[in-house]
């Protein structure tokens, strides 16, 4: 990989990451104020505060990515800079505009704790970005436990039901003990090579100096990373999750932080290539074949959903895996599908709640067998969410079959 | 083998849509809910995403062109 250092003061190149920051403090102390001073609670006009920014930022983004140079060390050696990285964030905030549209809407059906809600999705969001551009491994963890902390919490925000605490407190414990892994690969990287910058350690690797150990403390790293993207054997917390947290939760964990999980991976296995290909093709191999069985059994819409994206993102490690230009070229754009299709479809979940005519209360139709309820609400619907699961089978003329 | 995972990773879907179109319990729709009355923002955001859907379908080449671009430009 050709890399350029600049100046190592430098953070302009994080002027992104910069204004979220800004952006996160600013509605904190707005939401303080309106709280202390005025009483009233001016969240919705927080959110729509947000996202105009956020259109902003975009446009900013794109402008600048156009004489953006071609990679670049910057910070202390911490962090990165490339034209694709610049690329991925512009569709994940893309995607954030789209959620917050979608938090909108979902808040009119079902009460949600809009501050706190905010508050740790742009938390996440900024740990995802910084954990995309990290350079070292040890702060490329510190970030990745910032968008874990994010989700914890969001997992438990679900007051409608117990699943959430309990979703909330087995992801916790798993994805801790996944964490300490992780670790105890970079502390074995670090005892064999001294250094955890990713460049200095490629540099080292080409030089032939990987021993055994460093090679033991990257696959104990990717098996971190794996835990956290849900790929067999190390995907008991997400059907779980998927069933237990709010509906924008699941969809939130199921696009921006695996977005910035398969960079990562992605970085990785174009450092190092020649050490982790063939045990990540192993289990994304696995992660499809055991995926789709599994998904066959289930009765849960929301389960069906989890494992049908362990199936994608096995697609996804498998195409990254065979290590070529044109195949990972052609994982991107199977990511950039399935982003796009995950945000259609739980645009479109949000027309599965219905209310009990005694109690009033209102439940999600979870159960694969009351599906064919929504057809009685809206024929269109219905046309648009079997367009999405013939997208998904990846079916002829359907997006879906392109990127396959 | 690439086939193999491509039909096996398919049918769950074909089974989905088995449930979509027809019901098993026919009574369940009528007997205890009621529907929800959705704000029109929804139907503009879905619409949206079809036309987005149906760009993407008429420009995937030059997507992947770009895509391939930016991969050769940054990593390799």
């Amino acid at each position: 990989m050709s890399a350029s250092f600049v100046n190592f003061y430098n953070i302009y190149f994080l002027h992104v990451e910069l204004i979220l920051l800004f952006i996160l403090t600013l509605i904190i102390i707005v939401h303080f104020i309106d709280k202390l001073y005025f009483k009233e609670k001016g969240d919705s006009k927080n959110l729509v505060f947000i996202i105009i920014i956020l259109i902003f930022l975009i446009h900013h983004l794109l402008l600048d990515s156009v004489n953006s140079p071609k990679l670049i060390i910057f910070f202390y050696g911490y962090f990165i800079y490339s034209n694709f990285i610049v690329w991925l964030k512009i569709v994940m905030l893309t995607v954030l505009i789209f959620y917050f549209v979608l938090l909108l809407i979902y808040n009119q059906i079902i009460k949600v704790p809009l501050f706190e809600y905010i508050v740790l999705i742009l938390t996440a969001f900024l740990g995802s970005f910084l954990f995309m551009i990290s350079n070292h491994l040890f702060v490329m963890f510190v970030f990745l436990e910032l968008v874990n902390l994010c989700l914890y919490c969001l997992i438990g925000l679900n007051k409608y039901s117990n699943k959430g605490i309990e979703a909330s407190f087995k992801y916790f414990v798993q994805s801790s003990l996944a964490t300490i892994v992780g670790f105890f690969g970079i502390s074995l990287i670090y005892l064999s090579m001294g250094t955890l910058f990713i460049h200095e350690l490629h540099i080292l690797y080409v030089a032939g100096a990987f021993n055994n150990i460093t090679i033991l403390g990257l696959t104990f790293i990717l098996f971190s990373l794996f835990f956290k993207m849900g790929l067999f054997p190390f995907h008991s917390w997400l059907p779980e999750v998927y069933q237990g947290s709010l509906l924008l939760t699941a969809a939130f964990i199921a696009i921006i932080p695996k977005t910035a999980y398969i960079l990562v991976f992605l970085r990785l296995i174009v450092e190092f290539y020649g050490t982790l290909e063939h045990i990540s093709f192993m289990f994304a191999f696995f992660s499809v074949i055991y995926g789709s069985i599994i998904t066959l059994y289930q009765t849960t819409f929301r389960r069906l959903i989890a494992y049908g994206s362990m199936v994608h993102l096995g697609f996804i490690i498998m195409s990254i895996s065979l290590y070529g230009v044109y195949t990972i070229a052609a994982a991107i754009f199977y990511l950039l599908f399935y982003i796009y299709l995950t945000v259609f479809n739980f645009a479109i979940m949000i027309f599965f709640f219905e209310r009990n005519y005694k109690t009033l209360e209102i439940t999600f139709i979870d159960d694969l067998s009351r599906l064919s309820i929504i057809t009685n609400k809206n024929k269109l619907m219905i046309f648009f969410f079997s367009f999405i699961l013939f997208s998904f089978a990846g079916l002829p003329v359907f997006v879906g079959f392109i990127s396959k | 083998m690439l086939l193999m995972i491509s039909i096996i990773s398919i049918v769950y879907y074909i089974r989905l849509i088995r449930f979509l179109f027809f019901t098993e319990k026919k009574d369940a729709k009528v007997k205890y809910f009621s529907n929800i009355e959705y704000t029109y923002y929804i139907y503009y955001l879905i619409t949206l995403l079809f036309i987005i859907n149906m760009i993407i379908v008429f420009f995937h080449n030059t997507i992947f062109l770009y895509i391939l671009k930016l991969i050769i430009g940054s990593f390799f």
